[in-house]
């Protein structure tokens, strides 16, 4: 037999009744109408990457800036929701669902890892949000994990390999390598396309070690590099990581015994590492005093970076910068913020900014641009900050290192 | 060859910072019947500590005052927040010092920022030494030696004092010492504060090779329970020996087969929870909670 | 069970079905949003299992992300590995909490030996291992990067194949959003959640749960009449690692990626201060502590940097002053009141106070 209902349960449901048709029934308030475009910003601010994290959210700041004291994008201010994404893919991903979910943004850029720039791109498509991926160097963004709604305008490991190998083939190609590598996509990115450019040229490796990202003690693997003696020692390491493999390895006295590549680098990692620098050959998208000295709008974004800040800008964040006006030029062209608008856009647009002439590639959204090949210069060479940390090798134009189209597995879905 | 010496030195480094922190762990858990997971965070705040005074006043007014200001606030924490969960159920124990870890490492990425910090420039020290075919940093060396040096002070105090007699003796038989009028009270906060001591200096000893985050001090801390376990929990040996064995283990296995490095000494510290609960040197009385 | 008991789980799980159907539209008022939502109620049911260890069993295990994060390897590998063409939510989450239950038989027969500290060393270090072992077997499980794009499960229920990801129809319904905010997941998840309440409901008022108490309490004088000790808490190791897998499996599934964070050392600890702050030994208690803390996780981050500081704040101040927890404390003082009430009126209708 049925329990009867007791008065309580009765008044209760009752109650939940009464408050639901309320809720229900109350006479919706029209949301206001949208007069923001909301960006959402999902860098790392804690982590190994965090120093560039901050630098990236300065020139998301200075550029929101602008184009809102300019009259915004179409009319409507740029607001932001900033997020920390701690270097960490699963959080990544988190902050990007809830700036897509609960602050309303319709683009999200910002990243610190290849492998945070994947997570958040894989979200991006899934929600159907524009994704301007910034800090992300690994091939993967634009090639195996390609999506419709990702564009990655920094360069990537391939195109770093390249610009690198053909500095440095005629010195070192035949030399013996020795390889310590960040153990996530991009470490392997990096080390792979390095390794396909120079050992068919001679080179041999005669080590590849793998470190997890966010290791801070690299004697083992220093120790190895120390007894081996190699010409070459390459430490695919960055931001934090990189500093402190660095400043050990010269306490291993690696700096002074062999050739030191760190396949990209930035300001702060330059800085981190003071003298341990110099000689280090390197690549970046982007060098401040280097742009500045030849390109009219990359002085003008250096010296009001520096206005604002009292410090230089490293390569994210002239890449967070670009990647927001490239946005504005895009919109104001769609006429709209909606993608399915704007995808076709980017993948035809051009500009010509900090760097030259730049366009993202249509087939995988890999953007196409310049890459330097970099070399420190002694500490005593450099000002008081540290920022003017080296001198240009070579500056490989963006469609000579780009991947072969036919080598790429990027399968892009149509929308 | 040099590899393997190499990574054995390396062994030993690592392992000596896992004795460090382990012995002041063991130690206040044979005493104060204490399982304290907020130790890392005197690593850190040492390291901290170490990092401000050595950027204005040099590395060696560092390596003094890390220690007392670390102590200073573990006498602190023992007063305000830890008295009453001495010889409490375990749960409790683990619980408000895992949340005591979280406050501190918390408060330290407040005031110092979530990036990783160097230590200034170790000026002559930053250089390597050749011994034999081996090129080791020179630092490093000096680091294993200070920290031997230490542990041999922490010995003497343990052996050769009132209060390390009362230490041990109450590790085995805590009433029994009480009846007999020593003065645990006090000789257990001085066992705290100078098992934290030790774990704050060796923070900022340690910190210009592996420079210092707020995570740290955790990220120690826990190859630290590995260490203290099997050694055995309450035994000073116990953790001399499993700090180097466990330092000794990890640097070798990264060098014969680097995956497996972490996951090995866990291996170990399983095996020994289950096979000899009270660790190679430790009491087996101890294990009956 | 008589009549009146049967009306109380009946009320019981009517209260926690209209609960869950309001939450996601109050959550929303207060700065929440959908998504957010589904997870707390899918991390909740992780929390309710490991409460069960905890709370009704005694036993601290500082590893429970191994059950978390392995149920939702599993769950993934099963649809990227087994299943791409044609993937079916049923058998990912079976599996996958199928998985957990065996890893939680394997490290319980030789956990529940042990007590107090010794326990929970021992589940740290298998977390520790599993963490280390899925980092480093990179063919499979991708390392540091995690796996990214789960292909989207679908939930056969008779001829049909239910996208989860299916939105209600849209409803503007003010501050509380809009009804094409909830997708399909959270009814899924809510349901799931509601079963495994009232699960978990009859469970601790069975025998088995009255005797895992009596162990608890008493181990010694359990054994002496007769129950086994070791198998009772194996048992409930088993149940407590199956329903956080489940759980795992879900929140890999919804999310649609899986990253080695889920098997680490600070989910573990998350699964610790959400129960606690909560209120151990107590049914709703995981789930409002899992709600409130990954409330001001998402709301709070967004607006100050040392949002865990206030956590840790938190979970400190509940274990000194609060030992019961948020729930455990507010329901002491509810079933005070009623004893003291039932003691009047029983000497009132009485006129003695026998």
């Amino acid at each position: 037999m049925t329990h009867v209902p007791t008065t309580s349960r009765g008044r209760f449901i009752g109650a939940t009744a009464a408050a639901s048709a309320v809720a229900f029934g109350c006479p919706a308030i029209l949301s206001a109408q949208n007069k923001e475009i909301v960006v959402g910003l999902d860098v790392p601010l804690s982590g190994p990457y965090a120093e560039q994290g901050k630098d990236q959210l300065r020139a998301y700041n200075m550029a929101i800036d602008e184009i809102n004291k300019a009259g915004g994008i179409m009319g409507q201010k740029v607001k932001s929701s900033v997020g920390d994404d701690q270097t960490t893919a699963g959080v990544a991903r988190d902050n990007a669902q809830r700036m897509i979910e609960r602050d309303g943004a319709v683009m999200i850029t910002g990243g610190s890892s290849t492998g945070t720039a994947v997570a958040v791109s894989g979200l991006c498509q899934q929600k159907g949000s524009l994704f301007m991926a910034t800090l992300t160097h690994g091939d993967e963004t634009t090639n195996q994990n390609c999506h419709k709604h990702t564009f990655r305008r920094y360069n990537d490991a391939y195109m770093s390999a390249q610009a690198l190998a053909r500095t440095l083939i005629s010195k070192y190609g035949t030399g013996t390598w020795f390889h310590i590598t960040a153990d996530y996509s991009w470490g392997w990115s990096v080390h792979d396309n390095l390794a396909a450019v120079v050992n068919p040229k001679g080179a041999k490796e005669i080590a590849y070690v793998k470190l997890k990202l966010g290791t801070t003690d690299f004697s083992s693997a220093l120790s190895q590099a120390q007894a081996a003696k190699p010409d070459v020692l390459v430490l695919t390491e960055f931001g934090a990581d990189m500093v402190n493999c660095l400043n050990q390895a010269a306490t291993f006295g690696l700096t002074k015994t062999c050739k030191i590549l760190v396949p990209l680098v930035d300001e702060y990692m330059a800085k981190g590492t003071k003298d341990n620098f110099t000689n280090v050959v390197s690549t970046a998208p982007f060098y401040w005093q280097y742009h500045a000295k030849h390109y009219t709008f990359a002085k003008k974004f250096v010296e009001a970076f520096y206005d604002r800040y009292k410090t230089y800008p490293s390569n994210g964040a002239e890449c967070a910068y670009v990647n927001m006006m490239v946005y504005k030029l895009a919109v104001e062209q769609a006429h709209s913020t909606d993608p399915a608008k704007l995808i076709p856009i980017l993948e035809t647009i051009q500009w010509n900014m900090t760097k030259g002439p730049e366009h993202f590639r249509k087939e995988d959204h890999q953007g196409v641009n310049s890459v330097l090949v970099v070399e420190g210069i002694p500490l005593a060479d450099r000002n008081a900050d540290g920022f003017n940390f080296a001198r240009v090798l070579e500056e490989h134009n963006g469609p000579g290192v780009m991947a072969p189209l036919d080598s790429l597995s990027c399968k892009m879905e149509t929308a | 060859m040099v590899a393997l010496s190499q990574a054995l030195l390396n062994g030993l480094v690592l392992g000596l910072i896992y004795v460090a922190i382990a012995v002041g762990l063991t130690i206040v858990f044979g005493t104060l019947r204490l399982v304290n997971f907020a130790h890392g965070a005197f690593y850190a705040i040492g390291a901290y500590i170490g990092l401000v005074v050595a950027q204005n006043w040099g590395l060696g007014a560092a390596f003094i005052a890390a220690p007392i200001g670390v102590a200073i606030f573990a006498i602190i924490l023992d007063r305000v927040l830890l008295r009453p969960f001495y010889g409490k159920d375990v749960t409790s124990q683990i619980l408000v010092t895992f949340g005591i870890a979280l406050i501190v490492e918390e408060t330290l990425r407040l005031i110092f920022g979530a990036t990783t910090q160097q230590y200034p420039a170790l000026q002559g020290l930053a250089t390597s030494v050749a011994i034999g075919p081996l090129v080791y940093p020179l630092y490093r060396l000096l680091f294993a030696a200070g920290v031997i040096a230490m542990l041999v002070l922490v010995w003497l105090f343990m052996e050769r004092t009132d209060y390390g007699l009362i230490v041990r003796a109450g590790v085995r038989d805590r009433t029994m010492v009480q009846l007999l009028g020593g003065n645990i009270r006090q000789a257990s906060t001085i066992v705290f504060a100078v098992g934290a001591a030790i774990a704050g200096l060796v923070g900022a000893a340690a910190s210009p090779i592996y420079s210092i985050a707020p995570g740290t001090g955790f990220a120690f801390l826990v190859p630290s329970f590995v260490v203290v376990v099997v050694g055995g929990l309450g035994s000073f040996w116990g953790a001399v020996l499993g700090g180097l064995l466990i330092g000794e283990l990890q640097s070798l296995t990264t060098l014969a087969f680097a995956p497996a490095a972490n996951v090995i000494i866990y291996l170990c510290m399983a095996l020994v929870l289950l096979l000899r609960p009270q660790g190679l040197l430790g009491e087996s009385e101890v294990i009956r909670q | 069970m008589n009549v009146s008991q049967r009306g109380a789980g009946v009320r019981f799980a009517l209260f926690t079905l209209a609960g869950l159907a309001l939450f996601p539209f109050i959550f929303h008022a207060i700065d929440g949003y959908a998504g957010l939502a589904t997870q707390i109620v899918i991390v909740s049911i992780a929390s309710i299992g490991f409460n069960f260890l905890l709370g009704y069993t005694g036993l601290l295990s500082y590893g429970h992300a191994m059950f978390y994060g392995g149920g939702g390897y599993v769950a993934a590998l099963l649809l990227i590995r087994l299943m791409p063409q044609h993937p079916n939510l049923w058998l990912a989450v079976i599996g996958a909490t199928l998985a957990a239950t065996i890893l939680a038989l394997l490290v319980g027969a030789l956990a529940v030996r042990l007590y107090g500290i010794y326990f929970a060393l021992l589940t740290l270090a298998f977390a520790q291992m599993i963490y280390f072992v899925v980092e480093q077997a990179q063919d499979w499980t991708n390392g540091d990067d995690g796996l990214q794009s789960i292909p989207a499960a679908l939930l056969p229920i008779g001829p049909y194949s239910i996208d989860l990801g299916t939105a209600l129809p849209p409803l503007a319904l003010g501050p509380f959003g809009n009804l094409s905010d909830i997708k399909l997941w959270y009814i899924v998840s809510a349901l799931a959640l509601c079963g495994v309440m009232i699960g978990m409901r009859a469970l601790t008022r069975s025998q088995f749960g009255e005797v895992l108490t009596a162990i608890r309490e008493n181990e010694e004088r359990s054994s002496l009449i007769g129950f086994n000790a070791a198998a009772y808490r194996l048992a409930a190791f088993a149940i407590s690692g199956a329903l956080t897998g489940f759980a795992g499996a879900l929140r890999a599934l919804y999310d649609g990626s899986v990253a080695v964070e889920s098997v680490g050392i600070e989910r573990s600890g998350s699964l610790v201060i959400y129960t606690i702050v909560g209120g151990v030994q107590t049914l709703l208690g995981p789930v409002l502590g899992t709600g409130l803390i990954m409330y001001l996780e998402a709301v709070l981050s967004a607006h100050i940097s040392y949002w865990r500081l206030v956590e840790g704040v938190i979970f400190v101040a509940v274990i000194i002053f609060l030992p019961a927890g948020i729930v455990g404390t507010i329901a002491k003082r509810f079933s005070g009141r009623a004893k003291d009430r039932a003691l009047l009126a029983k000497s009132v209708s009485t006129g003695s106070s026998k």
